[in-house]
């Protein structure tokens, strides 16, 4: 076990001296960096930490200058886009977000029926939106599905009366994260990161020492990634070439074993599940500290992403943990206001609604918005061979986090502290439920229900 | 119920609904409890029932967001807001 002191260096007040000396900051920008760098975050994150570390107070306004490169970097990527195009495409893409901005801003003045519904209303555009994308003269559109929950927050933050008083500043940093991100946004809000932003220098220190400890973190389970690979696997990986070709059990990943029909069953079938758990937590945590450490050393002491999901004792905990801002992302836009508005409902039947408003509806349609091209495709096939699985696996999430939010609160009624065997027994229940549903979330449109559901009965052997 | 006994029912209803091994002794009201890790969004949940119930709150016909309701100040500015 490492030393108490070394996994709380951020809570160390010798330590955090020490990096609010000039000194101290050099150091822990050239670490950072090259930490950064190691994993590929972009070049950009880097110059904007030290900028951010340098003039702390203009943080947010730097970020969003840092931002419009960002968007830069963005349409670089895309094939055969010359200078020009790329110019006036950040121009528009910011012109265009700088309107929206000043119009949820004068939210009061929106017709009565758009107050009423202003997230219905931001989702029926941005569907328009997503459509016009297909479109080349609107291919800055393309970059809708990153953006819409991020629009969401702010329309949100917006219907509350919380935007007056706030700049376009503000919200831009988010909107086009220096600190990347995937369609889901990782740092929740402007209302949310407020709230963490580091406001004087020791809380900065300590911030970015936690964001320090996340990228290690992120180092050491990328190696266990690797390395569970190879000796599963005989996934050969980058940081472990020279790793003997004979030292492996040469299993076959459950992506593999669906799409190929190579059911193990048995024990070899239920270690396979268990893996799978184990490499997608590793997987997701990895990924989200890079941004959350990213977020923490520009200053906005968020929580993790993924928080030891594998020492959860319910489902309910494993959910709360190993995607938190995916999680919060449901609650916020489907949970409560599902939960809220069904008042006259029993309380059993009011909670199972909104969990399956949230942990399915919004799930489903959370997925399908990152690929709106399965549905403006207009196929039925495509749509089902893409997405079946995944409403299976959605139904089962929800119909489980449902149950166990249930039992959560006659646990908490009773308060009785588990003995170790009992908490093991709960352990070992929540990694048998998540490593069975994840079979029917395994991306590939090559794989469908039918292989899912039958590799599930091979492991009882039918 | 005067505002002293509304707090204290409030804080105890909180103790059975916090995260195990977190105390309520030393939070200050103004401290948002999902942030501190006292509860969780799920728990929140429950405060929302326990205002209903306990306190007729209908949070939606109010306008109050669940997000409103992170910290004791908020939750005792809701139960203000039911009662008034």
């Amino acid at each position: 076990m490492l030393p108490a002191t070394l996994v709380n260096l951020h809570e160390h007040a010798g330590v955090i001296a020490r990096t609010e000396t000039v000194a101290g900051r050099i150091l822990l920008w050239s670490v950072a960096s090259v930490m950064l760098l190691w994993q590929e975050v972009t070049p950009l994150m880097p110059s904007a930490l030290a900028l951010v570390m340098i003039l702390p107070q203009q943080r947010r306004l730097l970020l969003s200058i840092v931002a419009v490169a960002v968007l830069a970097e963005k349409f670089m990527g895309v094939p055969g886009m010359g200078w020009m195009y790329i110019a006036v495409g950040v121009a528009a893409g910011i012109v265009c977000l700088y309107l929206f901005f000043r119009f949820v801003q004068q939210f009061e003045r929106w017709p009565a029926i758009a107050r009423r519904h202003p997230l219905i209303l931001l989702h029926v555009g941005i569907w328009i939106a997503l459509v016009l994308s297909t479109n080349p003269w609107f291919g800055v559109l393309s970059l809708v599905p990153f953006m819409a929950w991020r629009l969401s927050y702010m329309v949100m933050q917006g219907s509350r009366g919380k935007l007056a008083g706030t700049h376009f500043r503000d919200h831009l940093f988010y909107l086009i994260p220096v600190y990347g991100g995937t369609g889901t946004p990782y740092g929740k809000g402007m209302e949310y990161l407020s709230r963490h932003e580091a406001l004087d220098a020791t809380s900065f220190a300590r911030s970015q020492l936690a964001g320090i400890k996340l990228l290690v973190l992120s180092a050491v389970w990328v190696f266990s990634l690797d390395l569970l690979d190879l000796v599963f696997f005989g996934v050969s990986v980058h940081y472990l070439t020279m790793w003997p070709e004979t030292w492996t059990l040469g299993l076959h990943p459950v992506k593999q074993v669906l799409s190929e029909g190579l059911y193990a069953g048995g024990i070899q079938g239920w270690a396979l599940i268990y893996l799978e758990l184990i490499r997608a937590t590793l997987s997701l945590a990895a990924k989200g500290h890079i941004i959350i450490g990213c977020l923490r050393l520009l200053g906005f002491n968020v929580w993790r992403n993924t928080y030891k999901p594998l020492l959860a004792q319910s489902i309910l905990e494993f959910w709360n943990r190993f995607y938190y801002y995916f999680k919060e992302l449901m609650v916020d836009f489907f949970f409560y206001p599902t939960y809220l508005r069904l008042r006259n409902m029993s309380p059993s039947a009011r909670m199972f609604t909104a969990i399956f408003t949230a942990a399915f509806l919004g799930n489903m349609y959370h997925h399908i918005l990152n690929r709106p091209d399965t549905l403006t495709a207009w196929d039925p096939g495509l749509f089902w061979s893409v997405w079946g699985p995944r409403f299976v696996y959605c139904f089962l999430l929800a119909l489980g986090v449902g149950v166990s939010m249930v039992r959560q609160q006659k646990l908490r009624q009773s308060a009785t502290e588990a003995s170790r065997l009992v908490k093991l027994r709960r352990i070992a229940g929540v990694w048998t439920f998540y490593g069975i549903i994840q079979i029917w979330n395994i991306k590939s449109t090559e794989v469908g229900i039918a292989d899912c559901t039958r590799f599930f009965l091979s492991l009882f052997g039918l | 119920m005067d505002q002293q006994g509304v707090r204290s029912g409030l804080v105890e209803f909180l103790r059975t609904v916090a995260t195990p091994g977190c105390s309520l002794d030393d939070i200050e009201d103004s401290i948002n409890l999902i942030d501190a890790g006292v509860i969780d969004s799920f728990a929140l949940i429950q405060v929302i029932f326990f205002l209903e119930q306990n306190h007729g709150c209908d949070l939606a016909a109010l306008g109050i967001d669940p997000a409103d309701l992170g910290s004791i100040k908020g939750i005792l500015a809701a139960i203000q807001r039911a009662n008034d």
